[in-house]
């Protein structure tokens, strides 16, 4: 309605051209005879308060609801960031009790994985050193034979402990067990005989050697030396043998 | 008049507006310019203080691992348990963060059910504690806390518990390699890899800063990082698996001999270290437990006269230099006498009709000194030199002796004769096992490598700087000295020398131990040894090993078996095939034509 208005003033002010064309306007100021034009009065002020006043108001209102949008927004942020922190901060925690019992079970597998563990287990369980390898010879039918057997066989634990210690194991309760039970079953005591693991195998050696110098008698100088002096007996002075 | 008085008065009013306005204005300009001029520094400072927060970050020292990756040393998390004794109070429900009262002995109760101490003992501690001193703030009372007993401690709850986190090195191994590893001390490494490697394993410590809000939790975008650098991982060439068998072989044999000390020594022909064994050994868990001179590694530090298995050595120079051959025809009386000298085998004999092998094998120090007439001493020299007499390994050892070698030709006759035979020249058992593996690896002496390398914390591997390899004798010479020495093993006597299938090449040796004063030799003490080189027809492995003081065996007889075990283990654990090759048969004695 006020856009009617406006055209018709400014029919009013160009002449007659136009008049065809804005013949709606005119149809339609017709419909309100408050507003005809004078055709006397060339000047008059627009009723522009009442129709700037809305816009306005959108303006404002969309201004405002912007405003509180971006207030609400960066409250929102904070909000969501400082939660964050708190989350980074609770994950950063339980990361470092994960990673605490990551250790924690870390060290007890590279405890328990210790060859000490290992071969004193083995022991408990009876288990003996396996087989060495058999090999094929590709030219014949045969299968050549690995080595012999060590001539020295003595479990990994005694009664004076582990011959390759770990101190590391007593934390095991069951190494411990079982390192406490070796040790009493024999606990030595003043005058007591030694068990035959002290001094046999060494009897067993020299005769060993014995039996060897007497198959061999051409290399007497071995001989000699592989029969264990006598106490009391002076070592020859000169060197080597 | 109204209207004059009324004017004035507005007036007025408007200047003590005026005035107050300015009051007010200049008195928040001098406070603005007092707080952001005059004490900016000062106060920014406290603000800092109140709210930043500079955080040590301590980087882990790297683990130091065999050539299978085996952990032999690493860092791991530990806490001590520390309280102010000053403010150990009872807990009350309201005031406190427990439901019902906490006295100070159930706290301690509870405590010493976590760490294992007696809760009396801890009692008594603070006690002390505060007696010395009533405001005492700082008090260890346990230390070493796993992460397990630390989550149990922290979930207690106490105020007046602090735990303090403080790393320590393990080794979960033991004494797998104890002697090579070494140990740390409260701070600095005190031995073995641990003390020469430490530029590599040490860590680097970072820092991180921040602003903490009022609970502590830190304000976003106010963290500062500076991140440490780990250490990085030291690998060596040793096998953990065999380093253990060798170890437990050795305790075994030092054990079983009643020896002061046993020591071997495992190599490959290209110089790398398979194992040291010593015994008695240090568990670097705990290092106080081994007596002092147990701590290093002897196999670097402690050089002897070698004795007779240095007999290889000269043997060797003397055929690569053409004065020898194998076959050469001799007659071996068992004393020698010359120019002032006097030189006797170990035992009484008979003139014997020996080659020149035939003296080697059986050990003749008579017969080296007759093949020993023509060698030039400069010339032996430099031959030694190369063998790597004289000179620190490649290694480097913490605490590893040189031993420089004497000008031999400037020696007083006897003792020219004598380091003929391996007496007057002291070496490491290092060295000699290094020599022994130019014999091995066709007369070319590589440098003894122990450590394979440093891989960083960003994963860039260093290899250690080694020294060219260089040739000693020919290929040829350490062959036919190989096959001569292979006869040590078959022929002289011992049937817990050989295996069956197998050429080893091996060389006895009972060396006489001289006294500390320099004031002539032991006759209580010897050093039993075998050295040897294995598979005769392809040489992979290197083994020495010695016992000092035998008091069952006292004869290099003793040490045989245990080199036996040692050559059988390694067979087994690589799956070595028996030799295909006919073992040698070179003459080691000789008929006199009849006429």
């Amino acid at each position: 309605m006020s856009n009617a208005a406006i055209a018709s003033i400014h029919v009013d002010a160009t002449g007659a051209e136009q008049h065809g064309v804005d013949q709606h306007d005119a149809h339609q100021h017709g419909v309100d005879p408050g507003l005809a034009p004078d055709p006397r009065r060339h000047l008059r002020a627009l009723p522009t308060p009442s129709v700037r006043r809305a816009p306005r108001l959108v303006h404002g209102v969309l201004a405002l609801a912007g405003l509180a949008g971006i207030v609400a927004a960066q409250l929102g942020l904070t909000v969501v960031i400082s939660e964050g922190a708190y989350t980074l901060n609770a994950l950063g925690g339980e990361s470092s009790a994960l990673a605490r019992t990551e250790q924690a079970l870390g060290e007890d597998v590279a405890v328990l994985a210790s060859p000490q563990h290992v071969a004193v287990a083995a022991d408990e369980l009876g288990m003996l050193a396996g087989q060495p390898s058999q090999f094929l010879t590709l030219s014949g039918t045969a299968t050549a034979g690995g080595p012999d057997a060590l001539h020295m066989q003595v479990p990994a634990l005694d009664r004076f402990g582990m011959y390759v210690p770990n101190a590391l194991l007593q934390t095991q309760p069951q190494i411990a067990a079982t390192v406490e039970q070796v040790r009493e079953e024999i606990a030595p005591y003043p005058g007591m005989l030694l068990p035959a693991g002290e001094g046999a195998p060494a009897a067993a050696a020299t005769d060993d050697a014995g039996a060897a110098a007497a198959a061999t008698t051409e290399t007497g100088a071995a001989a000699a030396e592989a029969a264990q002096p006598a106490p009391g007996t002076l070592l020859p002075a000169a060197p080597g043998e | 008049m109204a209207a004059k008085r009324k004017r004035s008065r507005s007036g007025m009013r408007t200047a003590m507006v005026a005035i107050l306005t300015f009051a007010l204005l200049a008195t928040f300009v001098v406070r603005l310019a007092d707080i952001q001029l005059v004490r900016a520094e000062a106060l920014n400072a406290e603000a800092d203080g109140r709210r930043g927060v500079s955080q040590t970050l301590f980087g882990t020292r790297g683990p130091i691992v065999d050539s299978a990756g085996t952990v032999l040393a690493e860092s791991v998390d530990r806490w001590d348990l520390t309280v102010s004794p000053q403010y150990t109070r009872d807990l009350e429900p309201g005031i406190d963060a427990v439901d019902e009262e906490l006295t100070v002995g159930d706290a301690l109760v509870q405590i010493g059910g976590i760490t294992g101490d007696d809760p009396h003992d801890l009692q008594a501690m603070i006690y002390a504690e505060l007696e010395r001193n009533p405001d005492s703030d700082y008090l260890m009372l346990a230390d070493g806390l796993d992460a397990r007993q630390y989550e149990a401690v922290r979930d207690l709850g106490i105020p007046w518990v602090y735990l303090r986190l403080n790393p320590q090195r393990v080794y979960p191994a033991g004494s797998v390699g104890g002697n090579l590893v070494g140990f740390m001390g409260t701070d600095d490494p005190l031995a073995g890899i641990e003390r020469s490697q430490d530029a590599c394993l040490a860590a680097h410590s970072g820092q991180r800063t921040f602003d903490r809000s009022a609970d502590g939790t830190p304000i976003p975008g106010s963290v500062v990082t500076e991140p440490a650098v780990d250490g990085g991982s030291v690998e060596l060439t040793i096998d953990a698996d065999v380093q253990y068998q060798v170890q437990q072989l050795t305790a075994q044999y030092t054990s079983q001999l009643r020896a002061r000390s046993g020591t071997s020594i495992v190599m490959r022909t290209d110089g790398t270290v398979v194992a040291i064994a010593e015994s008695p050994t240090v568990d670097p868990n705990d290092p106080t437990a081994a007596a002092q001179r147990d701590r290093g590694s002897r196999a670097f530090t402690a050089a002897y006269e070698p004795g007779s298995i240095f007999k290889t050595f000269s043997w060797a120079a003397m055929l690569d230099l053409g004065l020898i051959e194998r076959t050469q025809e001799m007659s071996v009386p068992w004393t020698y006498s010359g120019q002032g000298t006097r030189v006797r085998d170990a035992h009484s004999h008979p003139v014997e009709q020996w080659t020149a092998a035939g003296i080697l094998v059986n050990s003749s120090n008579v017969g080296m000194v007759e093949l020993g007439q023509q060698l030039d001493r400069d010339d032996f020299t430099d031959y030694l030199d190369r063998f790597g007499f004289g000179e620190r390994t490649a290694v480097g050892f913490a605490g590893e002796q040189d031993v420089p070698l004497r000008d031999l030709g400037a020696l007083d006759p006897q003792t020219q004769l004598n380091v003929l035979f391996g007496q007057g020249i002291a070496a490491t058992p290092m060295q000699l096992a290094s020599a022994y593996q130019a014999m091995g690896n066709g007369g070319v002496h590589l440098p003894v490598q122990l450590i394979a390398g440093c891989t960083d914390a960003e994963g860039e591997v260093t290899a250690p700087e080694l020294p060219a390899g260089q040739r000693v004798v020919s290929e040829d010479t350490a062959r036919s000295t190989l096959e001569v020495l292979e006869h040590v093993v078959t022929d002289y006597g011992y049937d817990t020398f050989p295996i069956e299938g197998y050429r080893i090449a091996a060389k006895t040796g009972t060396a006489q131990m001289a006294y500390a004063d320099g004031s002539g030799y032991d006759p209580n003490r010897m050093m039993i040894s075998v050295a040897g080189v294995f598979p005769v027809d392809d040489p992979q492995f290197v083994v020495l090993t010695m016992y000092d003081s035998p008091q069952t065996i006292r004869t290099s007889g003793g040490a045989i078996p245990a080199f036996h075990d040692m050559v059988n283990l390694l067979i087994r654990h690589y799956d070595i095939p028996p030799s295909t090759t006919p073992a040698s048969n070179v003459p080691l004695e000789w008929t006199a034509d009849q006429p």
